[in-house]
């Protein structure tokens, strides 16, 4: 009786977990395409690292630190975007200002909160298995709106991150889309965090996609190609975790980094049979 | 004749770099206007007043038939592409986004205009690699992707800066009688160094070199170039020896 009830609990707990890798796969999977593709991987770095101190603004006002941090990136975003554009500041050194003082807000505030931080290691390193069912809707949110805003203006959002300059002469909606696209970068990234932390969740929008990319060249192949690799890396590493009882995130990380490896040796060995084949 | 566009007594520059002085013009529907003038001249800045990617600081832009929020805009073909060769993106889905300015947000290409993009892209000699990524051509194949791209929504203005930078020879020569032939639809406005072999196609002649000058006849002497002060190198095809001529000095400085 006991035993049984631990396996169903167990059993569902781990049911979570795999649902949650399908919604991390999935919302990591369109925006790491976005984000590889535009080359805007650092000012992610930027964004998911300053949304540390939205983390601890949430713990000193004792509301739930994921919708600190969501306000934090977002308006963080927004902001380098905003100042990149318009005053006369190279963007990635904003980016590496702004990645640094979010992370000393998280801590200082972190700090002066009184007693203990709870669940705080698990914002930096994640933590599938302890999902819980907010954030399981929050996913779900999270990927109606990407697959909705990809799927509609998917046209548009290649047009525009091409070649921006050619998209203003045709006075299509230039700034108002990026605006829109940084910020749905920065919430997948806040919201990812519980399952991959602030210090992994860079991997999961960068390994994909250019494992993916060195197969397809075409944007929306990148996407699905990356979500199914974005998914086995999600899987097998939570089974490597749980068997070597090591922490999931950072073996998601392992599991991808040997995919990459392998998928660019099997690049140079088709590469090599086709030279061997024309001599 | 149409106006299409006009300039009035507008100057342009970056920050507090003033780059052009003064220029009136106004665009006419089947014009065909060589732009020339040396590095630096300011021809690009002129072209990007036109296409609105740059606000005046001085004068205005008025738009007739082209441009702001009229249905037919202008097709452009940039100089050197700041674009990211690497963008996954194929040569199709390159020119179909120049059909843009004509489609609600979400609709999607519907195959008629797959066939059209495809029937330019054999037009420039290209239709082999529709299918490829655009980090794999070369760079006259690019240029020619983009010209499809520019062409494809049969702007009523079309705008080439330096088209025949990266084309061969060959090419070189097709792409004017191509614009020729489409100069019969829409108004043509190119920049090019080689005036020699603009010179038969064009209709008049701008000289842009920190200051405007409009010649409305397409053939220019060298002494009137100097008196436009527009120290260009006069590229003649033919036995005639290459002349360069020497820069003046600019009055108001
Ligand atoms: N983005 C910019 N910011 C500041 N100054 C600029 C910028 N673009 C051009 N300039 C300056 O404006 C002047 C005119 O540049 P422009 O690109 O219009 O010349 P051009 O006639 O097209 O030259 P080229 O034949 O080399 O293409 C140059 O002196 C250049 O230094
Ligand atoms: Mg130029």
């Amino acid at each position: 009786m006991n035993d049984s009830l631990i396996e169903i609990f167990r059993y569902q707990f781990f049911l979570k977990a795999l649902l949650a890798a399908l919604l991390t796969s999935i919302s990591c999977g369109i925006v790491g395409t976005y984000i590889v593709s535009k080359r805007i991987v650092f000012l992610s770095g930027g964004i998911t690292h300053a949304s540390f101190g939205g983390i601890g603004i949430g713990y000193f006002l004792g509301i739930n630190p994921i919708l600190g941090a969501a306000v934090f990136a977002v308006l963080s975003a927004l902001g380098i975007e905003f100042i990149s554009k318009k005053a006369d500041i190279r963007e990635d050194s904003v980016i590496g200002i702004w990645w640094s003082f979010g992370m000393a807000l998280g801590i200082i505030f972190i700090f002066i909160t009184p007693g203990y931080a709870p669940n705080l290691l698990s914002y930096l390193f994640g933590s599938i298995l302890t999902i819980t069912d907010v954030d399981i809707y929050m996913m779900i949110g999270l990927n109606v709106v990407l697959i909705l805003f990809f799927s509609l203006l998917f046209k548009i959002i290649l047009f525009i991150s091409f070649d921006a300059e050619y998209a203003s002469t045709y006075r299509a909606p230039v700034q108002l889309i990026n605006y829109l696209l940084i910020s749905l970068v920065a919430l997948t990234i806040v919201i990812n965090i519980r399952v991959m932390g602030i210090i992994l969740i860079i991997s999961l929008l960068t390994i994909p996609q250019t494992i993916a990319n060195l197969f397809t060249k075409s944007f929306r192949n990148i996407i699905y190609v990356s979500v199914v690799l974005a998914l086995t890396g999600c899987i097998a590493g939570l089974f490597v975790s749980y068997r070597f009882d090591i922490p999931s995130g950072a073996s998601i990380i392992f599991i991808l980094v040997i995919l990459f490896l392998f998928a660019r040796v099997y690049k140079r060995l088709a590469q090599r049979i086709t030279i061997r084949k024309l001599s | 004749m149409k106006k299409l566009l006009e300039l009035k007594e507008v100057s342009a520059g970056y920050d507090e770099d003033i780059v052009l002085r003064n220029v009136n013009l106004s665009v006419e529907e089947r014009d065909f206007i060589g732009i020339i003038g040396p590095n630096g001249g300011g021809k690009t800045t002129l072209l990007k007043i036109i296409l609105g990617l740059l606000k005046p600081v001085k004068g205005e832009t008025r738009y007739f038939e082209v441009g702001v929020d009229k249905m037919s805009t202008i097709g452009y073909l940039p100089q050197s592409f700041e674009l990211d060769r690497k963008f996954p993106i194929s040569v199709q889905e390159v020119v179909l986004s120049g059909l843009m300015n004509q489609k609600k947000l979400y609709q999607r290409y519907t195959r008629k205009e797959k066939e059209l993009a495809y029937s330019l892209l054999d037009e420039m000699g290209i239709r082999n690699i529709w299918k490829k990524p655009l980090g794999e051509l070369s760079g006259g194949q690019l240029q020619r992707t983009l010209l499809c791209r520019a062409i494809i929504s049969s702007p009523s203005l079309l705008i080439l800066d330096e088209p025949s930078t990266y084309v061969d020879n060959k090419f070189e020569g097709e792409l004017f009688e191509k614009l020729k032939y489409l100069n019969e639809r829409m108004a043509i406005i190119v920049v090019s160094h080689d005036i020699g072999m603009i010179s038969c196609y064009i209709k008049t002649i701008a000289c842009v070199n920190r200051n405007f000058h409009y010649h409305t006849s397409n053939i220019i002497t060298e002494k009137q170039l100097a008196a436009y002060d527009c120290p260009i190198q006069m590229i003649t095809h033919g036995d005639v020896p290459h002349t360069v001529l020497r820069k003046h000095q600019q009055k108001n400085e």
